[in-house]
C-alpha cells in the first residue's frame, strides 16, 4: 500500500509524477476524479498534457497550494470580480518567463485540468504582453499574419473611430 | 462576406483561407474561450470617482486602447466581437452608432454607460436621448459634469425607468453643484428598483430619502473643503443614514450637512456597516467624531485627514496617534474593528501621507499597529513650488514625530536634483529618529537615479557622527556587535532603479556590513532595469551570478528582477 496522501499522475508521454493530493486538488478535474476513485493506488493518466507541461503545472500548484483555501469558497461577485482581483506576483511572472510554445501549452493544460488560478494568471500575463502594443507589434509578437484586406482594415479603423468623443 | 456590424455568432467565426498559416503559431492553438479570457484582461480597469488614498478628483474613463486587438487579424476580430464582456463599458460621449453597436454586442448583459460632459448643450441632449433609448439595459450609469449648464436635459433621465440600474454616480465638479446633485437623493424607488449604490458630489442628507433605504453603498463627496467645525454636521448625517439598516458601505468625503433637519443624539450605532470611509476632514473633527460611533465587530474604517505637515502638530495629530491602541488602552472604535487606518495628507506637497493602520495581531486579540509614511517627490521638474525639498520634509517630519513608532517608510523619487531625492544625511536622521522602522521601500523613477545615498545611510552605525569619509569609505570600520541604524529592519525594497555596474556590489557590501552587526533581512526585493545583455557567457555574467548568490546569503528571501525600462517615469 502506498502513501495515501500522494498519488501518481501519468503524462501523455508516459512521464510519471508522484505528488501530494493536496497539491493536485487545485485542479477541479483531478479533485473530482480522486473523489470518484476513493482510496486507490492507481495512477491517474493525463492524456492531453506532456511531461514538460505537467512539470510546470505541478510547480505552480505546489507554489500556490496555500492559496487554494482562499479560492475554494463561493464566489459571490462572479467571474468579473475574480478577474479584477487576479494578482500576478513576481513569482508568477518568472514562472511564465518561458517560450511561447510552453506558455500557451501551460494555459491550455490549466484550462483542461480546470485550475482557475493558473488560467487567470496565464491569461493576464498574455494580456500584459498585448497591452499598449499596436496591431502590427502584436502580430510580430505572436507571429500572426494580417489577413484583412486594405479595405476591410480601413472600414474597421473607421468603425473604431466611432468610439471617440463627439 | 466579412461582417463588420452586428455581433457574429460562433457559427460565423471563419478561419481564413489557409488555416495552416495560423495553426502553426503557438497562440493559435488556444481555444476561443481562452482567447476571450485574455481579451477581457486587455481592457484596463476603469478608475472611478474619488481616489480612496487621496481626496482629489479623478475622472472616470473608459479604456479604448483595447480596440486595437480588433485590427490584428480576422480571427481575433471575430472572437472579440463574440465576447460580450468587452462591450459592456460604453462612453456616451462617443457616436450614437458606437453605443448601439456595443449594446448589440453585449448580448443582453447589463451595460455600464459613462457620460462625461464638457460639451455643448446640443450634444448633451443627444447623449441623454441615447441613454434613455437604452435605459432598460443600463446596469451602471456615471454622469460627470464640469459645468452647470444643461441640467434641464437630464430631467428625462430622472423620470425614465431603469430596471437593471444597480450603480449610479453623479458628480458635478463645479461650485454650487450640490443642489443639482441632490435630485438624485430623491429618485423614485419604483423607477430604479435595482439601485444599490449611489455616489454623489455634495448633496445634503435630508429626510425622508426613500431611495436610501434600498442602498447598500452610499458615497457623498463635497467638492469644496468644509470648515473645521463640521464635525457636528457629519454626526448629523451619520445619524440620518444610521437609520437605514441595509447600508453596508458608507463614505463621506468632505460632506456638508444642514443642521436644521436633524437632531442628533449619542452614540450613533452602525451594527450592519461593513466599511466606513471619512475623507478630507480636519483632525479636530475626526477626534470629535470617533468617540460617538459604535460599529460592529468586522468593520473596515478608513479615515483620511486633509491637512498640512504644520497642522499635523498644531491640530493635535500627535494626540490622535496616542489614541491608537497599545495593548489595552486606546481608541474604542479602532480596537473593535478588524482593520482601521488613518491617513494624514500633507497638502503643502500633496505627495506625503502618513498612514496608521491597525489590524488584528496573530492571536486576533492584540492589535498590530503599522504606521507608514509615504512620500513622493514631484514628477514634474523645476516647479517653483517645489522649493520645499524632500530633505526639508523628512527633516520636519523627524522633528514633529520623533516619539512615534514609525514602522514603514516608503519613498518615491522622481528625479535626482532640485530636492527630489533624499540625501544620505537626511535618511540617517530618519533612521535614527525612528529605530522601529521594519520596512523601507524606495522607488526610483529617473534613469540617472542611484541608490548610493540609501546604501550609505543603511551602512551607518547608530553612533556614527557622519556617514562616510570623502573618499566614500565608511567613517568607522564595522565592529562585530556594533549596532547599525535600523537594527530591526527586516524588509528592504529597491525598485525602478536603472542598472549600473556597481549597484549589486554596493548592495552586497551594505548588507554584509549590516550582517556583521547582527542585522539580517527577511525580505530583499530588487528591481533593476536596462542591464546590458550579453549573448555569450562572459566573465561579467558569472560575476553577476555570484553577486546574486551573495544576496541570497544575506536575506531569508530574495526577489531579484531585471528587465526592460519601465514605460512611465
Amino acid at each position: 500500500m502506498g502513501d495515501s496522501n500522494r498519488l501518481t499522475l501519468v503524462a501523455s508521454d508516459g512521464g510519471k509524477f508522484v505528488v501530494d493530493k493536496e497539491v493536485v486538488q487545485m485542479s477541479v478535474l483531478l479533485k473530482n476524479m480522486i473523489e470518484d476513485l476513493g482510496e486507490t493506488d492507481e495512477s491517474i493518466p493525463i492524456p492531453n498534457v506532456t511531461s514538460p507541461v505537467l512539470t510546470k503545472v505541478i510547480e505552480f500548484c505546489e507554489n500556490h497550494r496555500t492559496d487554494a483555501a482562499r479560492t475554494d469558497g463561493p464566489n459571490v461577485d462572479g467571474d468579473d470580480a475574480r478577474m479584477r482581483t487576479a494578482v500576478v506576483s513576481d513569482w508568477d511572472r518568472q514562472f511564465f518567463d518561458v517560450d511561447q510554445d510552453l506558455m500557451f501549452e501551460i494555459i491550455v493544460a490549466a484550462n483542461y485540468l480546470d485550475i482557475k488560478s493558473l488560467v487567470d494568471v496565464g491569461c493576464k500575463v498574455v494580456a500584459d504582453m498585448i497591452k499598449g502594443k499596436s496591431p502590427q507589434e502584436i502580430r510580430d509578437l505572436f507571429d500572426i499574419v494580417n489577413d484583412f484586406s486594405p479595405e476591410e482594415e480601413a472600414a474597421l479603423r473607421k468603425e473604431n473611430e466611432w468610439a471617440n468623443d463627439r | 462576406m466579412f461582417p463588420l456590424r452586428g455581433r457574429p455568432t460562433t457559427a460565423a467565426l471563419r478561419l481564413p483561407s489557409d488555416p495552416s498559416k495560423y495553426t502553426n503559431t503557438p497562440i493559435r492553438r488556444l481555444p476561443n474561450e481562452l482567447l476571450m479570457e485574455i481579451f477581457k484582461y486587455c481592457v484596463s480597469e476603469r478608475q472611478d470617482g474619488c481616489d480612496p488614498d487621496y481626496p482629489s478628483w479623478k475622472y472616470d474613463w473608459i479604456d479604448r486602447e483595447w480596440l486595437d486587438i480588433l485590427l490584428v487579424c480576422r480571427h481575433w476580430y471575430h472572437v472579440a466581437c463574440a465576447t460580450p464582456a468587452l462591450w459592456r463599458s460604453i462612453p456616451v460621449n462617443s457616436k450614437r452608432q458606437w453605443f448601439d453597436l456595443c449594446v448589440a454586442r453585449s448580448a443582453g448583459m447589463a451595460v455600464y454607460a459613462l457620460l462625461y460632459w464638457k460639451i455643448t448643450a446640443q450634444s448633451l441632449s443627444q447623449a441623454v436621448e441615447t441613454i434613455v433609448a437604452h435605459a432598460s439595459q443600463i446596469g451602471r450609469l456615471v454622469l460627470i459634469a464640469h459645468e452647470m449648464d444643461g441640467f434641464d436635459d437630464l430631467e428625462l433621465i430622472w423620470h425614465t425607468r431603469m430596471p437593471l440600474l444597480e450603480d449610479f454616480t453623479f458628480y458635478i465638479l463645479a461650485d454650487h453643484g450640490a443642489a443639482e446633485c441632490a435630485v438624485a437623493m430623491h429618485l423614485k424607488p419604483v423607477l430604479f428598483p435595482a439601485l444599490r449604490a449611489l455616489r454623489l458630489s455634495g448633496p445634503s442628507v435630508s429626510l425622508p430619502c426613500p431611495i436610501v433605504s434600498q442602498l447598500h453603498t452610499l458615497r457623498l463627496s463635497w467638492v469644496e473643503p468644509i470648515p473645521f467645525w463640521s464635525s457636528e454636521r457629519v454626526l448629523e448625517a451619520l445619524q440620518a443614514v444610521a437609520q437605514h439598516a441595509g447600508l453596508r458601505h458608507l463614505e463621506l468625503s468632505r460632506a456638508y450637512f444642514p443642521q436644521e433637519h436633524l437632531q442628533y443624539t449619542y452614540p450613533i450605532s452602525f451594527p450592519n456597516l461593513h466599511s466606513l470611509v471619512l475623507i478630507g476632514y480636519d483632525t479636530c473633527s475626526i477626534s470629535r467624531l470617533l468617540p460617538h460611533l459604535r460599529l460592529g465587530p468586522n468593520v473596515d474604517v478608513r479615515l483620511i485627514v486633509d491637512t498640512s505637515l504644520e497642522d499635523w502638530e498644531d491640530h493635535s495629530v500627535t494626540n490622535l496617534l496616542h489614541l491608537i491602541p497599545e495593548d489595552t488602552e486606546g481608541l474604542p472604535l479602532l480596537r473593535t474593528t478588524s482593520s482601521a487606518s488613518i491617513a494624514f495628507m500633507d497638502v503643502k506637497t500633496g505627495h506625503a501621507k502618513l498612514e496608521i493602520i491597525c489590524t488584528p495581531g496573530p492571536d486576533s486579540r492584540r492589535e498590530r499597529l503599522v504606521i507608514r509614511l509615504l512620500v513622493e517627490t514631484h514628477p514634474e521638474q523645476d516647479r517653483p513650488e517645489w522649493s520645499y525639498t524632500l530633505d526639508d520634509f523628512l527633516g520636519d517630519f523627524c522633528k514633529r514625530f520623533a516619539a512615534s513608532p514609525l514602522s514603514e517608510l516608503s519613498l518615491r523619487e522622481f528625479g535626482t536634483s532640485g530636492g527630489r531625492r533624499a540625501s544620505a544625511g537626511t535618511l540617517v536622521q530618519v533612521f535614527r529618529t525612528f529605530p522601529t522602522l521594519a520596512i523601507v521601500q524606495v522607488e526610483y523613477n529617473d534613469p540617472r537615479s542611484s541608490c548610493q545615498e540609501l546604501l550609505k545611510a543603511l551602512s551607518s552605525h547608530v553612533s556614527d557622527a557622519t556617514v562616510q569619509n570623502e573618499d566614500g569609505t565608511p567613517k568607522s570600520p564595522p565592529q562585530t556587535g556594533e549596532r547599525v541604524v535600523l537594527p530591526d529592519l527586516r524588509d528592504l525594497r529597491i525598485t525602478q532603479l536603472p542598472w549600473r555596474e556597481n549597484v549589486l556590489p554596493s548592495i552586497v557590501r551594505c548588507l554584509q556590513r549590516r550582517a556583521v552587526s547582527g542585522s539580517r533581512l527577511e525580505d530583499l526585493h530588487i528591481e533593476l532595469y536596462n542591464r546590458p545583455r550579453v549573448w555569450e557567457v562572459e566573465r561579467s555574467d558569472w560575476s553577476h551570478y555570484d553577486l546574486l548568490l551573495d544576496l541570497q546569503s544575506l536575506s531569508t528571501r530574495v526577489t531579484y528582477l531585471d528587465g526592460e525600462a519601465p514605460r512611465s517615469g
